[in-house]
């Protein structure tokens, strides 16, 4: 989008709202590393923080509802300007559901300080970091309409869900093995499942990128339509 | 949607599961917006049982050619909208439809714009009949300095559609009820019609329009000159009278547009740059000409 609206204020109003979801994508990112961080070094103290600055994340989302509102109202946006209006009000509830789930990521290192479950850890704390990187891209590739960018983050959830399979395969195996520890197992895979979760957010995040460039839902709708024809 | 090749470079490809790869292989290549300097017409042009059809359409005045080889289909019972920056043709090719453009001096029009078949400019066409058939509604409404009963009674009584007094009051009352006016006036018919506000004006001319059977009718910005809420009583009559009429309205109303056409043509430096169903062409447009229109970016 090269040219400049005629009316300045509505280019100012744009770029409001883009440096906002910019925003809620940092806090998502800087809660979602402090849950790794906790789950790391079992730091409950950095764990109850990360729970508490949740609000953060939800105010922001209230500010970029508000002003898509008052957009939608007073400008009647159409085409592209539509679709990013339409667009941040998507990305804003993605990016509050993921520092949501970093939250829960960190009400489960509570259950996990007092046992030793190395192998584990290590795969979920692997998969928070693909999100964590992710995350940082989508928004990047959101900031810069970057399609390419976008697809590209749009394909690595799978990394996310390979390592999601194989840790629920190795737990079911340890939970058989180690049937008093269950508790801290089911902490385990409500943190994997929280993981798991933040991927396909990403996911929907980049798909909002696409939508904003090419008018089209998402290019796995596309791809589906064409399957089906 | 990105290239294979771009996906490769990225390092995507590897991981993709091979039917993915498959369905993106025989992917169409995505939108990507017809470019500021190309000027040809974008969209599909002709309808299915068209009511008008102009072909190659050129209107000069004098020697500044105001439309560049137009080509469009009008088709039945649609709301056809024209939008576009002032100067950029519209109007003057709304006229073209009913040849108002023969009573301006040095107006030239080269090209073939027909009626149900018939070439509207064809040597044996007489212009009074054909106006009645393809009505117009102007900007300002202009009713004539007479009774409201007078207005709309003329069109029949020169165009012998009516035998006696009769005839031609049915006429009238059925005009006015069809544009949404009989309630307001019927007691009032001997009273000018320059007495009543705005938005009944214009519906006077509607009436007075639709009085003499017409196919198609004309609306050059009908509602400018009106308040909101006779802007929505118009576009309200605009939506019924699609049951029966065809219908070409010029607007600068994006809004106006969207709420109240099926089609939209965008028209810029009198080219016809980009036509298509308004839905498409006010969320999804083609053209970047059109997509800097209709989002403010014109200029």
């Amino acid at each position: 989008m090269s040219k400049d609206h005629i009316v300045r204020s509505y280019d100012q109003e744009l770029d409001l709202l883009i440096s906002k979801i910019s925003e809620m994508g940092k806090v998502a990112e800087e809660q979602l590393a402090k849950a790794i961080e906790a789950l790391i070094t079992k730091d409950s103290r950095l764990a109850v923080n990360v729970i508490y600055s949740d609000a953060q994340v939800n105010d922001l989302q209230n500010t970029v509802d508000g002003l898509t509102v008052r957009m939608l109202a007073m400008r009647q946006p159409m085409g592209s300007d539509l679709r990013h209006i339409i667009s941040a009000l998507k990305i804003a509830a993605d990016l509050e559901r993921i520092a949501d789930y970093a939250a829960n990521i960190a009400k489960n290192v509570m259950d996990l300080d007092h046992v030793s479950l190395e192998k584990p850890v290590g795969l979920i704390i692997r998969m928070a970091e693909l999100a964590s990187h992710m995350l940082k891209d989508v928004i990047d590739a959101y900031r810069k309409s970057d399609v390419r960018k976008a697809t590209a983050v749009w394909h690595r959830d799978e990394d996310i869900n390979q390592v999601y399979a194989d840790l629920i395969s190795h737990l079911r195996s340890y939970m058989k093995a180690d049937s008093d520890n269950i508790n801290a197992y089911t902490s385990l895979i409500f943190a994997a499942r929280c993981c798991e979760r933040i991927g396909d957010h990403i996911k929907n995040v980049a798909e909002s990128v696409y939508f904003i460039t090419h008018g089209e839902s998402s290019f796995e709708n596309s791809l589906q339509k064409k399957q089906l024809a | 949607m990105i290239s294979l090749r771009e996906m490769d470079e990225a390092g995507f490809i590897g991981t993709m599961p091979e039917e993915t790869i498959q369905a993106k292989l025989k992917q169409e290549v995505s939108r990507v917006l017809v470019s500021r300097e190309n000027r040809k017409t974008v969209g599909k042009i002709t309808v299915d049982n068209p009511r008008m059809t102009c072909r190659n359409v050129d209107v000069w005045y004098g020697d500044k050619q105001a439309i560049k080889n137009v080509s469009l289909d009008i088709g039945r019972n649609e709301v056809l909208a024209m939008i576009g920056p002032s100067g950029c043709g519209k109007s003057t090719f709304i006229r073209c439809l009913n040849r108002m453009n023969d009573t301006i001096d040095g107006c030239r029009i080269a090209g073939e714009v027909k009626l149900d078949g018939v070439d509207i400019y064809g040597k044996n066409i007489d212009v009074v009949p054909l106006r009645a058939q393809v009505g117009m509604v102007f900007q300002k409404p202009n009713p004539f300095p007479k009774s409201i009963y007078e207005n709309i009674a003329y069109g029949p009584r020169i165009h012998g559609l009516s035998a006696n007094k009769a005839e031609l009051d049915e006429i009238v009352e059925r005009s006015l009820i069809k544009a949404g006016l009989w309630d307001e006036v019927k007691d009032w018919l001997d009273q000018p019609g320059t007495g009543l506000s705005g938005g009944q004006q214009q519906r006077l001319c509607i009436a007075r329009t639709i009085a003499v059977n017409p196919e198609v009718i004309l609306m050059d910005e009908p509602c400018s000159a009106l308040d909101p809420i006779a802007t929505a009583v118009i576009e309200d009559l605009i939506d019924e009278l699609r049951e029966q009429y065809t219908i070409v309205i010029v607007t600068h109303s994006m809004q106006q547009a969207s709420r109240v056409s099926q089609r939209t043509a965008y028209f810029h430096l009198g080219d016809l740059i980009e036509v298509g169903p308004t839905a498409q062409i006010f969320t999804n447009p083609s053209h970047q000409l059109t997509e800097d229109y209709i989002t403010g970016r014109f200029g």
